[in-house]
């Protein structure tokens, strides 16, 4: 009895008969898990031995809420996971994570390129021997002649005028391969995203579509980031070694590099100086200095300069 | 077509059996909820389930929404 009412005596009966769930419900309740079956299905997959640590995480928090327990389970997961197999961004919503495999975009864009300021200095040195990707044969290099003027202090311009036209990575990879320098060949690879790897290759402004999560796709990955991460130690050894003493191991590659660069075409520009000044500017810069360097006379046909590069 | 017409044509649809069902009963925990890690490990099967069961109810629905035009055209 409730109130004025009489309950009715097949009221309890009623309440209790089971009858077929509704299809609608049951494709609701079943869906509604979704999310959470992909996050379970993963970590049984691939961290079976740390399901307990992944799935309990976050459980002893005071006040915690299931959306913290949630960020603490996929980050636990996400941390994990790189430590064995590859570096994964640390993202905190289940979504982000099991729809696709969120894997560490390490390549350039456009903008880190260009943006010469913002990097650091081994790296602001070495492009000086890095054809632009974004215009490949170009005559006149932007990008190099800002560098030139703000390594004068650092490199000295005896040095900045012996350093070479800059190369691809194929002509790098000739010069410097059977030379302790090979790491420079290797970070131009990675300017260029010629790596050959997911990592190195492909930046954020990359569309992917084949990242789903399969254990095929993970084992290739896995086995890339070895390669990846290889090629990021060694680059970054010697990123270290040319900010030691950067006039000095500078100079160490740009000799390697003349002694062992393939044989110029005859209208090949043979250095930096050629490219990005006009004839008279080569000319005065030349004579500016006493390194024993005799500039070509204006007009002196050793001095080839790529059509338009004297403007 | 006459509404016994009707009845004797649905009665004649064969029963479908949809795995949604299988699986939810093969997925209930002793406490009566719904097992999420033994989900987790057959989660490609549930979603074909779920699949299945959206598209048998999507064509119940349109089924249903023809036979209520028939019968209530004048």
């Amino acid at each position: 009895v409730s109130g004025d009412r009489v309950v009715g005596p097949l009221s309890l009966a009623r309440s209790l008969r089971s009858g077929p769930p509704s299809l609608d419900a049951l494709i609701r309740h079943i869906g509604s898990t979704s999310l959470e079956r992909r996050f379970r299905a993963l970590v049984q997959r691939y961290l079976p031995d740390q399901q307990d640590e992944i799935l309990n995480a976050g459980q002893g928090r005071r006040n915690g809420d299931w959306e913290s327990r949630e960020d603490e389970r996929v980050s636990q997961f996400c941390g994990r996971f790189s430590d064995r197999y590859f570096p994964l961004v640390e993202w905190e919503e289940l979504e982000y994570v099991v729809g696709f495999i969120p894997f560490e975009r390490h390549g350039w864009n456009y903008d880190e390129f260009h943006d010469v300021e913002e990097l650091r200095p081994a790296i602001q040195i070495l492009l000086l021997l890095c054809e632009d990707p974004y215009r490949q044969g170009g005559a006149l290099d932007g990008v190099r002649v800002v560098l030139m003027e703000k390594l004068e202090d650092v490199l000295g311009k005896p040095l900045l005028k012996r350093v070479p036209k800059a190369m691809d990575p194929e002509t790098l990879h000739a010069t410097l391969d059977d030379t302790p320098f090979k790491p420079m060949a290797e970070f131009i690879d990675w300017v260029w995203g010629r790596t050959e790897t997911t990592f190195l290759d492909v930046n954020d402004e990359f569309e992917v579509y084949d990242n789903e999560w399969d254990p095929q796709t993970v084992k290739e990955l896995t086995s890339q980031w070895h390669t990846a991460s290889g090629i990021l130690d060694r680059v970054y050894a010697l990123f270290d070694w040319i900010e030691a003493n950067p006039k000095k191991n500078f100079g160490m590659i740009v000799d390697a590099v003349i002694a062992n660069a393939p044989p110029a075409k005859p209208d090949d520009p043979k250095r930096l100086i050629d490219i990005f000044a006009t004839p008279e500017d080569a000319y005065t810069y030349a004579h500016e200095d006493d390194d024993g360097y005799e500039a070509p006379e204006p007009g002196d046909e050793r001095l080839a300069l790529p059509a338009g590069a004297a403007g | 077509v006459a509404s016994a017409d009707i009845v004797a044509i649905l009665r004649g649809v064969p029963a479908r059996r949809l795995r949604i069902f299988e699986l939810a009963e093969q997925l209930r925990a002793q406490d009566g909820t719904f097992d999420l890690d033994a989900a987790g490990l057959r989660d490609d099967e549930l979603r074909l389930a779920e699949n299945e069961a959206e598209l048998y109810t999507r064509s119940t629905q349109r089924a249903l929404a023809m036979l209520r035009q028939r019968l209530l055209e004048p």
